[in-house]
């Protein structure tokens, strides 16, 4: 159950490697958090994981294989996740891949690949795993969005636009689930320097894996439905919507 | 096998709503189910839905435990209304659904009372035995579950009845058993003689804890009623200042000669309503706490009052600034001391009754009541307790100290002679989840322990270590129910049936 603190006993991680998961289940883990699933491609890394977490003091970690883009798989993934964990209190969609921005612009075949796992994967597992939580009665499905979506952007518009579209499918499941005891958290971070951003230079207002941790658990206790990382991302991005194109397109990052 | 009504289903149509306590902090979905008949109980219990079954009385339990996910939760309203009373005898049958406030009605303009009452009359009687309730003459009268004279419940395997002392496991496994043993129908009660309406209230303001503690001893053998309320604004030597106030029923002599009317029927109903935002939709009772039924198709007016409703959820009223404000002005308006002043049963009683929805105040996310006991001569958890909150502005508006006595003999019920104190604390407030984990285990330490009827955040380890006899519950419990079909949020959160594995 997810206490009045958010306080939470099992997690399910969708992307269980990334690092903001990894993170996420770390920032748990403190809070007394006790059972986790990790759906991962990478099952070795998953493993490892789920060692680090069991050392940490996880009554039990295990690892799912799990390949966004077999469609075919997701309900066996789900169903196993929710077999090891039984009642599910949190679980965390937040796999994903930035791609090759100049290479998908060319290439049909590459801008599927990022768009069917960012949004279509993202937003079917959504439903999967909101139909097994209207069962319990409860939970929280945690999307991991981006302020990428907010505008679409010459850099990384592919990015961006995935993310969008996935945004706004779980900003219309929060309403469809008002009544089922099941909520959702949008999550919109800047930029976290992650495995997923390493190379790339860090602007302003970058933030940590753990920065998104925190306000995923703090946007649980406090039943909010988007969360910006860093806060005041909401500002700038409110900002950022509102320029003109021509001023907007000659900002640098 | 029951024959099955041809033309109707045996069991009734379920609503699936979201529940959540008094302290608004846990919200889950349930398939809500009135039952018209003790028929329709038992149809229920011979094909238990897979989540499990809870009884919800009026939903005034500040955490989860009238609550259950993906489960049923019956409303017994149409059904456990009995009410029998026996002026010779000074006994009253009544039924579980029944409310604190509609019992009184007809107790006290025939110079009755119940020898036990908490701080709101609006509970029923089977919530107010599930969680064996204590009062400010607990001290003296210990809790309800001592006075309860014999009970009739329904088990899975049909309707038990048990008095008092019959060595039946009834009374273990219900009396302070969060409902997860049976469903309470009706309870035989011990009543009390009253004189009148009246009471006769002492108040004396104190400038520490020390001195609150001191004079809460003092009322003890001279009050029938005693409690204190604290200022959580302030530490350091004035740490834990607060009102005391001892009350003793009024004679109806001297209430005559006050120019008052002895036998005048308080108000017990709500008078300000303005925090009871919308109405429920239409066809469904709006006087459930807690649940919100499916909405009606939207409309303008219902946009409306949300608006208004989020509106003043999001001004969140209750902030530690504006707490702490309130903990000062309180404790300035009070007298020094005063002696023998008149008040009316209901304002020494219930005094926030008088506002509905006042749990309102603290917001979207809610707030927690964290109340726990710990035995005398540990008066240091009690000073730890206020200090730590202190420090991170977990400030409470209402704040009770109260010294408890003997305990009414059941393993899960709560008190036991110490301390017990009650606060009230915004979710949102930073830190506070460690600060209340430390406190856990200070109490459990002590040999106390956290009410459950008003958790809803503790660890599920730390309950065997407070409640020691939790296995003669459990075992009492099994055999009302050795399946397992009560069931609850906070069952499955604190792991209360079965020992965690």
């Amino acid at each position: 159950m997810i206490d009045a603190l958010g306080g939470i006993e099992s997690l399910f991680v969708l992307g269980g490697t990334s690092d903001i998961g990894v993170a996420t289940a770390r920032r748990m883990v403190e809070q007394g958090l006790r059972r986790v699933v990790l759906a991962a491609r990478d099952t070795a890394e998953a493993k490892k994981v789920c060692e680090a977490l069991i050392a940490s003091g996880v009554e039990s970690a295990e690892s799912i294989d799990f390949e966004a883009l077999d469609f075919a798989g997701h309900q066996n993934v789900v169903d196993s996740a929710f077999d090891h964990l039984g009642d599910i209190d949190v679980a965390l969609i937040c796999f994903g891949v930035l791609g090759d921005q100049t290479a998908a612009e060319s290439d049909p075949d590459l801008a599927r690949t990022i768009i069917d796992t960012n949004f279509t994967a993202a937003a079917t597992l959504g439903i999967r795993i909101a139909e097994r939580m209207k069962r319990q009665g409860y939970g929280c499905i945690v999307a991991l969005s981006s302020v990428a979506g907010e505008r679409a952007r010459r850099s990384n518009f592919v990015y961006g636009s995935s993310k969008a579209g996935m945004d706004a499918f779980f900003q219309g499941m929060a309403a469809a689930l008002e009544g089922t005891g099941v909520r959702t958290l949008i999550v919109r971070p800047g930029f976290v320097r992650t495995k997923m951003t390493a190379g790339l230079p860090a602007p302003p207002l970058a933030t940590s894996p753990e920065d998104v941790a925190d306000a995923i658990v703090s946007g649980i206790v406090h039943r909010r439905e988007i969360v910006w990382v860093p806060a005041s991302m909401r500002l700038v991005m409110s900002v950022l919507r509102h320029l003109p194109t021509p001023v907007f397109r000659k900002i640098p990052f | 096998m029951r024959p099955a009504r041809v033309g109707q289903p045996s069991i009734p149509p379920a609503v699936r709503c979201v529940s959540t306590g008094w302290g608004r902090a846990t919200p889950s979905a349930t398939d809500i189910v009135r039952p018209a008949s003790l028929e329709e109980c038992y149809d229920l219990l011979s094909d238990p839905p897979t989540r499990g079954i809870i009884v919800r009385g009026a939903g005034r339990s500040y955490g989860d435990a009238a609550q259950n996910a993906g489960g049923v939760t019956l409303l017994l309203d149409s059904l456990a209304r009995r009410l029998q009373l026996d002026t010779a005898r000074k006994t009253v049958e009544v039924g579980a659904a029944v409310s604190l406030a509609e019992l009184l009605e007809h107790l006290i303009p025939r110079g009755l009372f119940l020898p036990v009452l908490p701080g709101t009359a609006h509970i029923t009687v089977g919530g107010a035995i599930a969680a064996d309730i204590h009062g400010k003459n607990h001290h003296r009268d210990s809790s309800l579950g001592a006075h309860v004279l014999s009970l009739r419940v329904i088990g899975a395997s049909g309707m038990l009845e048990a008095e008092r002392d019959s060595g039946a496991p009834v009374f273990d496994a219900v009396i302070g058993g969060m409902g997860l043993a049976a469903m309470i129908v009706d309870a035989r009660i011990r009543l009390e003689a009253i004189d009148s309406a009246w009471m006769a209230v002492d108040t004396e303001k104190t400038t520490g804890l020390d001195e609150t503690m001191a004079a809460l001893e003092s009322l003890d053998a001279k009050k029938r009623y005693s409690v204190a309320w604290i200022d959580t604004s302030i530490g350091g030597k004035y740490l834990g200042r607060g009102v005391v106030q001892g009350a003793d029923h009024a004679d109806r002599r001297w209430v005559a000669d006050a120019g008052r009317s002895a036998s005048r029927m308080p108000v017990l109903g709500r008078r300000l309503r303005i925090l009871e935002f919308g109405s429920a939709p239409q066809g469904y009772p709006d006087d459930w706490e807690g649940i919100t039924y499916p909405a009606d198709e939207g409309s303008l007016v219902s946009a409306a009052t949300s608006l208004f409703e989020e509106a003043f959820l999001a001004i969140r009223p209750a902030r530690p600034a504006s707490i702490a404000l309130f903990n000062r002005l309180w404790y300035k308006k009070a007298p020094r001391s005063r002696s023998d002043e008149l008040q009316p049963l209901n304002r020494f009683f219930f005094p926030l009754d008088a506002i509905g929805g006042w749990n309102r105040v603290y917001g979207k996310s809610g707030f927690v009541q964290y109340q726990f006991v710990v035995p005398y001569g540990r008066e240091d958890v009690i000073s730890r307790a206020l200090t730590e909150l202190r420090s991170i502005g977990a400030y409470s508006p209402v704040t009770v100290l109260k010294r408890m006595g003997a305990g009414s003999g059941f393993p899960l019920s709560f008190p036991i002679p110490g301390w017990t104190l009650a606060l009230d604390i915004p979710v949102v407030i930073e830190g506070l989840n460690r600060i209340l984990n430390r406190l856990d285990e200070a109490v459990a330490e002590a040999g106390g322990r956290v009410y459950l009827a008003k958790d809803s955040r503790m660890r599920k380890e730390l309950v065997s270590p407070m409640y020691k006899r939790i296995d003669e519950w459990r075992e009492a419990r099994a055999k009302l129910d050795p399946e397992g079909i009560f069931e609850s949020d906070m069952s499955r959160r604190l792991s209360l049936k079965e020992r965690p594995g």
